[in-house]
């Protein structure tokens, strides 16, 4: 309840605000299924890269291998369910362990990497898990795919005819994925992650056993990835080795935090706003458009936005014209005095829309 | 162990191609600093470009290597001037936050190239028909003409890299550079110029090697992704910034694929090459053919 | 010279290797508890890479080191921390982005049992070196003399038995060295045993209670201050050289 109220005061004051806002969309501003359907991937694809946010937001090492835990989380609660009639519920607890289980096996090999080698050991371990999930089709479906069988309205299967239920299971998952991020960023973790990404060796100096930090921090950051994969999975009905593990996926969750503000706590969710609509919006089958031009109008507003800032929309900063305050004396040499004004503020989103699946 | 000498061959002349686009990475790694996400894509562009000036002038790719090879130095140089230079001159950026912003910046251009050739050209495969057709039989073993005559160019141009590398100002400037920028910057070599160069030639080589890979393997839009990796790989096991390195370790990663394909399957081709990646960077992050010793 | 029985550091036979360059070899050498100790050399002497050795940054390629009757040697660099040596870098590095309190309170996290008691640590150590005002500010916007207390009192907030402090003067106007001189002449008479390198002769002989002369990687004299700056061999390797000049007014 401490935590609880914590939250209540600080960033959880907005936050909770925004919450009541999301949840309540559906009665007063959602009225076709399509917009319904845009919002609750939002928030799917906001959860997985909150979590994404942990190892490679606050600790800097950047994963473009999220997808293996989405994948999973998609995979394994499909499987339980398709090869072995058990309940989707199970699926969604069993598909977080194999994603953190998996987090702690493939992180003790790749953690030892740093920077650019860690990006590429993840963004090659994705496409391993997309090309075997292809392979050995008699176990998971191979290219084609799967797809769960209807149950109709079966909450106890977690199955829904009613699509606000999974707009609501959506914006609870992004809610728990946030308010995590949130703990951890204040926690000792948090804190020791962030010292990694400013200088490991700075930060071994100074006790952090880096490699056991970073590894807590990857498991950590492989639950909500895992769950936003079996939400969708459920919501979805349907997944394929591409959309699962492939290269679109891995960078997605990636992208979604850069345009935001990697490291920043609202970073996700900003950048998840923006650019899941816009991959929807000029995705779907209403559209007239030639295959291919949704996925570079996204593009060019990933390249428009990190051109202005590149440290993604929470670093941007309103310009005005209030005086500099006096440069202090003796700054390092090399580095110039950032201005110490309070900038985290949030320009207008821009309202280009795009999409990037099934290329 | 005719089996075994046509995988050994295939792997080869396929793998010049890769040694060839992947250098022009290295080079860019090696002297930038620049992770360039969209390299595959401009493999694909080469390509398109290839069969694009077959299908509309009847320009043979051997022919075609030199417009192809001018447009491709031209966006490198813009891609650079407007793309990269940018990250570098935001003020109060820290150099990692610099390059991640490169690093998702050129993944978006890679999105960029892959979907424009997706609404140019449809995503079915597209090739150049009926060039350089003849197969040779060496002792059983079979060689296409296309394949051979891909090598041999790649090989020459890579030579040619070399030699500019070795004899000219530029490439020497380039190379001080690699070796010690700080140096480089005190003996008034002008370190915007040299990444500025580097840069475009990589991405000219790229493009050089995907007009030649054009003549017989098809191309999609999305064809550039497997390329990536690929490049990334060579780049790897060739050492950082080695740039012999990587040619050499073409041709392994050729070897490595096609014996995978032929001896395990053929869609698992990448597998062992995906996992050879790891293993080399986890056990030997300096490169396997590198004997300096890593620096990142 | 603080008289003890049981040396507190214990070097043997340190050498460390970089492919042929031999940056330390076969350095031999205590360190008594409560003892201040100066380490000098000129450029390239193989000061930093003994420190490095000290502190698990670099592998020793042969010796060994012990701090009390923990083998230190072998052990990665946090471990090293966790047994009591702290240090400082050459060239600040501290946690960009990060405020003065939180570089602090890291150090703390990794030796305190809770976030409340390394924030605690952390403003125990911020009295100690009188930075109360500074905790909120980030650390890059700090001139340089404040950066160089932050990374000493990151180090002290490991509650470390042996300090390790390289090349602080470096970058500091005489008013900011008498400064940090008086910091680390309080910090060693409270018991903490502490090695400083030091380019600046004078720093050196004003501060410590013995001095290790280091010359290419060996080690070529050692003894009270005033003894080794008289030394023929200190003379022609060092003095000869680049700091001749300070050694017109010792201190
Ligand atoms: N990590 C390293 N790799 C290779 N050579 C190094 C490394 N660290 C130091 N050296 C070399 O070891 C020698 C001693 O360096 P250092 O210990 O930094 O000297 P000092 O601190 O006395 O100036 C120098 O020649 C330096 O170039
Ligand atoms: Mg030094």
């Amino acid at each position: 309840m401490t935590a609880l109220g914590k939250l209540l005061r600080s960033t959880g004051g907005l936050g909770t605000v925004v919450l009541v806002l999301v949840a309540s969309l559906p009665l007063w501003f959602i009225q076709s299924s399509f917009v319904l359907s845009v919002a609750t991937l939002t928030l799917i694809f906001m959860a997985a890269s909150l979590g994404w946010n942990v190892i490679s937001g606050f600790g800097g090492q950047i994963s473009f291998g999220h997808s293996i835990f989405f994948g999973l989380g998609a995979y394994t609660t499909a499987l339980l369910q398709v090869r072995y009639h058990l309940n989707a519920y199970v699926g969604v607890v069993l598909g977080v362990v194999v994603a953190v289980v998996l987090a702690v096996l493939l992180g003790a090999v790749t953690l030892r990497l740093r920077g650019i080698y860690f990006s590429l050991a993840t963004f090659a371990l994705t496409l391993v898990f997309a090309i075997l999930t292809g392979h050995y089709e008699g176990f998971t479906g191979g290219e084609v795919g799967l797809t769960l069988p209807l149950l109709g309205d079966a909450p106890g299967q977690f199955s829904f005819d009613n699509k606000v239920v999974f707009y609501w299971i959506a914006t609870l998952l992004a809610a728990l994925a946030f308010v995590a991020t949130w703990l951890v960023l204040r926690s000792r973790l948090g804190l020791q992650l962030r010292a990694i990404q400013a200088d490991q060796e700075a930060a071994q100096a100074s006790g952090v056993l880096a490699f056991r930090v970073k590894l807590v921090g990857l498991a950590i950051s492989a639950v909500p990835a895992a769950l936003a994969g079996s939400v969708y999975m459920q919501y979805v009905a349907f997944i394929d080795p591409d959309s699962a593990f492939g290269a679109t996926v891995a960078t997605q969750i990636a992208v979604i935090a850069f345009v935001g503000g990697a490291g920043k706590l609202w970073g996700p969710v900003i950048g998840a706003v923006i650019l899941v609509p816009l991959q929807q919006l000029l995705n779907s089958s209403l559209s007239a458009y030639p295959a291919g031009f949704n996925l570079v109008v996204y593009a060019l507003v990933v390249l428009v936005i990190l051109w202005i800032e590149p440290r993604g929309i929470m670093s941007m900063r309103i310009r005005r014209r209030t005086p500099r305050p006096p440069a202090r004396d003796a700054a390092p040499p090399g580095d110039s005095v950032p201005d110490p004004r309070p900038v985290d503020a949030v320009s207008a989103t821009p309202s280009v829309p795009t999409s990037r699946n099934g290329s | 162990m005719t089996t075994l000498v046509q995988t050994l061959v295939s792997g080869i002349l396929v793998g010049g191609l890769y040694g060839l686009f992947s250098s022009g990475l290295t080079l860019i790694f090696g002297i930038t600093r620049v992770i360039n996400f969209a390299h595959g894509d401009f493999v694909t562009l080469g390509m398109y470009g290839a069969v694009l000036l077959f299908a509309s002038l009847g320009l043979s790719p051997l022919i075609g290597i030199i417009p192809v090879a001018i447009l491709s130095f031209l966006i490198g140089a813009i891609v650079y001037r407007v793309i990269v230079r940018r990250t570098l001159s935001v003020k109060g950026i820290s150099a990692i936050d610099a390059q991640h912003g490169q690093l998702v910046l050129t993944l978006a251009v890679s999105i960029l190239i892959s979907n424009l050739l997706l609404m140019f050209f449809g995503p079915s495969p597209r090739a150049v028909q009926g060039v350089l057709p003849a197969v040779y039989e060496v002792f059983g073993v079979y060689i296409q003409q296309a394949r051979l005559v891909s090598f041999l160019i790649a090989l020459v141009v890579f030579l040619l890299l070399y030699i500019a590398l070795q004899r000219t100002l530029y490439g020497k400037a380039i190379r001080a550079t690699v070796d010690d920028r700080d140096m480089a910057s005190m003996v008034g070599i002008d370190p915007n110029k040299v990444y500025a160069v580097s840069f475009s030639v990589g991405i000219m080589l790229t493009g050089i090697a995907g007009c030649v890979l054009a003549t017989y393997y098809p191309v999609t839009p999305t064809t550039g992704a497997g390329f990536l990796i690929i490049a990334f790989v060579t780049v790897v096991m060739g050492g950082l910034g080695n740039i012999v390195g990587a040619f050499v370790a073409g041709l392994l990663v050729g070897i490595i694929q096609q014996v995978t394909a032929i001896y395990v399957a053929v869609d698992l081709q990448d597998v062992g090459l995906f996992l050879a990646f790891v293993l080399v960077l986890v056990l030997r992050p300096q490169g396997i053919l590198s004997g300096r010793k890593a620096s990142a | 010279m603080a008289a003890s029985t049981e040396p507190l550091l214990r070097v043997e036979g340190l050498t460390v290797r970089f492919g042929g360059l031999v940056a330390v070899n076969d350095v031999n050498f205590t360190v008594a508890e409560g003892e201040l100790l100066g380490i000098i050399g000129p450029n390239g002497a193989g000061k930093t890479t003994t420190f490095n050795a000290v502190a698990g940054a670099v592998r020793p390629t042969s010796g060994t080191i012990r701090i009390g009757d923990a083998l230190v040697s072998g052990r990665p660099p946090e471990r090293v921390a966790r047994l009591g040596i702290a240090r400082t870098f050459q060239s600040v590095r501290l946690f960009k982005a990060m405020s003065v309190a939180e570089n602090v309170t890291l150090s703390a996290s990794t030796v305190c049992p809770s976030m409340g008691a390394s924030r605690e640590r952390a403003a125990e150590v911020a009295e100690l070196l009188g930075m109360q005002a500074l905790q909120d500010s980030r650390v890059d916007e700090l001139p340089l003399a404040d950066q160089k207390r932050v990374e000493i009192a990151r180090a002290l907030a490991l509650r470390p038995r042996l300090l390790l402090l390289d090349e602080m003067m470096s970058g500091l106007n005489q008013a900011e060295t008498r400064d940090l001189i008086g910091v680390i002449t309080t910090l060693n008479s409270d018991g903490l045993t502490t090695i400083v390198i030091e380019h600046v002769l004078r720093v050196i002989m004003e501060l410590s209670h013995r001095v290790l002369v280091l010359d290419h990687g060996v080690m070529i004299a050692e003894g009270p201050p005033r003894e080794v700056m008289s030394d023929p061999r200190v003379v022609e390797a060092y003095l000869g050289r680049s700091a001749a000049a300070n050694l017109g007014e010792p201190a």
